[in-house]
């Protein structure tokens, strides 16, 4: 079975040869007959499609759970942040955020998008931080309070890879695939806590890193380049950013090296193992 | 429907999906609108609105068809959503929001693999060939309650924000394609008078539905004949509305909750009541 999943849209089309169904997170997940005339009404404008290449109808019920949790947890941490309503609805929602996180692989993807890019204009992080504080809700709190810590090395890293010439991609298209992947893979904000990370969580990351990188092409000319634009400190910063201590800024240079080193022994490895490989058959 | 047309102000040519002339820069190309638009889809359709006519006339109904025809000129655009979709609507003029749900759009790139063929034949790909991805699927509606089996809420359009770029298809668009064996090719055989521009709509939706009126039926009656929902998607009937471009929350005139509030989602829906409530757009 394949399928298209989408946590926001809430429902997962399964293609199994010539029939289509559908799972809905609001239907109990039963799976109901569809027509292709019902794809565009099912999935409407939700762009955060994934597709699965294998499943059954239990690993693409369990999917379509987890990306709605994601789903619901984006939302409501962006309503926890969201300066324009009122306090009880953005208190309500860092109460819910707090319960979604105690799911250790929805607060890792949540992260994973969170440190992407700088909380930008609306986004009132003292206020939502403020909210949480007195341990009530721990989860919630350390999330805020680690995000709002790491501003300065989300934007570097943001601004660095704005800086990344579209051409090291492979092109425009490439380059959303890449930037896509990389959120995922959480590279984002791997790189951007480099600034204050422990060599044992730089090893657990690069372990993960060199099992998921060989998908993306131009890894090496990119981290390359990504390097090469954090490494010019005198790039301008947008209004209210903060600079990065030197030490810190260094650090991530240095990460993202040491995974650009990472991913080239790996595929020499892999290089002389197939080579091993043809040479015994 | 042409590859291209003729630009009106600097008469150059302006290739299909092109929403502005690639020429002079000017706007507002909706090439659905412009297919409904074509003099021979308009000539068709006035031929079958007048058959209708006069069926409607011999049975005895021409009172009904007309006071149908009249209510149908009010309809609205509905799009039936669930929560999470409409609070992304909601916020869609709020960077705070658009920013993150920017990462983590994915785009749809099927795989090249047989399985997917059949999702890559799908209708809008004969129906609407290099701006398919430009067109936003709606029902017509006389209550402002869409396909609620897609969504618990019924987010009903503005006339004045989509009355430019909307054409209306008589029926749902793969099973229309299904039903008349229409195959891909440049250049389809798509039958003609099944469309309309978002005026001529009306006409549209008389001529295909006035053989369900009778002596009986009343003006309360109108809202289930344009759109019956039926026990499964399967069995729903409806006019399909064709919306090119974007829609966000100030395309919106009202929403309707189909379904009852439930725990965890409570706060969402007040995120989109206060939401909306900041555009003036009511939430029933």
């Amino acid at each position: 079975m394949k399928a298209l999943i989408s946590g926001r849209a809430g429902v997962a089309l399964i293609v199994d040869g010539q029939t289509l169904q559908s799972v809905d997170i609001k239907n109990s997940l039963r799976p109901v007959e569809r027509n292709l005339g019902e794809v565009p009404f099912l999935f409407g404008d939700a762009r955060d499609i994934q597709i699965v290449e294998s499943g059954n109808l239990e690993s693409i019920s369990e999917q379509l759970r987890e990306e709605s949790r994601f789903t619901v947890g984006l939302d409501l941490v962006l309503i926890g942040l969201d300066s324009e309503l009122a306090r009880d609805i953005r208190h309500d929602a860092l109460f819910e955020l707090d319960k979604v996180l105690r799911d250790q692989s929805i607060a890792e993807r949540l992260k994973n998008v969170l440190y992407a890019e700088p909380i930008p204009e609306g986004g009132d992080l003292r206020g939502a931080l403020a909210m949480t504080a007195g341990n009530l809700w721990k989860q919630a709190h350390e999330l805020l309070g680690s995000l709002r810590e790491a501003q300065p090395a989300i934007a570097a890293v943001a601004n660095a890879w704005q800086a990344i010439p579209t051409k090291t991609f492979g092109g425009s298209e490439a380059r959303v695939e890449f930037r896509h992947a990389a959120i995922r893979l959480g590279l984002f904000h791997i790189i951007a806590l480099g600034a204050t990370m422990t060599d044992h969580s730089t090893r657990v990351f690069e372990s993960i890193v060199a099992r998921h990188i060989p998908n993306l092409a131009h890894w090496d000319l990119v981290m390359q380049q990504w390097a090469l634009a954090l490494g010019r400190r005198d790039t301008p910063l947008p209004d209210g950013q903060a600079r990065l201590e030197d030490s810190e800024h260094e650090h991530i240079v240095e990460i993202l090296k040491r995974l650009r080193r990472r991913k080239k022994a790996k595929a020499k490895k892999d290089e002389v193992t197939l080579r091993h490989e043809e040479h015994t058959h | 429907m042409p590859q291209s047309i003729s630009c009106g102000s600097c008469g150059n040519k302006i290739p299909q999906s092109s929403e502005t002339c690639p020429h002079c820069g000017r706007p507002g190309i909706y090439w659905n609108v412009l297919a409904a638009e074509d003099p021979a889809e308009e000539a068709e359709l006035m031929d079958r609105y007048e058959q209708a006519k006069a069926e409607a006339t011999a049975r005895g109904v021409a009172k009904q068809f007309t006071s149908f025809e009249l209510a149908l000129a009010n309809s609205r655009a509905v799009i039936a959503r669930p929560e999470s979709e409409v609070l992304r609507l909601a916020s869609s003029t709020r960077q705070l929001y658009a920013t993150y749900y920017q990462l983590i759009d994915a785009g749809v790139r099927l795989p090249d693999s047989d399985e997917w063929d059949n999702l890559r034949e799908l209708a809008d790909v004969v129906l609407f060939a290099k701006y398919k991805d430009s067109i936003r699927f709606a029902t017509l509606s006389l209550n402002g309650i869409g396909l609620s089996n897609y969504g618990s809420c019924s987010v009903v359009l503005k006339d004045e924000m989509i009355a430019h770029r909307t054409s209306v298809l008589e029926e749902n668009s793969a099973l229309f394609v299904q039903r008349h064996r229409i195959e891909i090719s440049k250049f389809p055989d798509i039958p003609k008078g099944r469309r309309a521009t978002w005026t001529d709509r009306a006409k549209l939706c008389v001529t295909k539905l006035s053989k369900k009126l009778t002596a009986t039926t009343r003006p309360e009656d109108y809202s289930g004949i344009l759109l019956k929902q039926g026990a499964t998607s399967n069995d729903d009937e409806f006019v399909e509305a064709h919306i090119f471009g974007p829609i966000t929350v100030l395309s919106m005139q009202r929403i309707i909750i189909t379904e009852p509030d439930e725990g965890k989602k409570s706060v969402i829906r007040r995120a989109i009541e206060a939401k909306l409530s900041a555009h003036n757009v009511p939430v029933n």
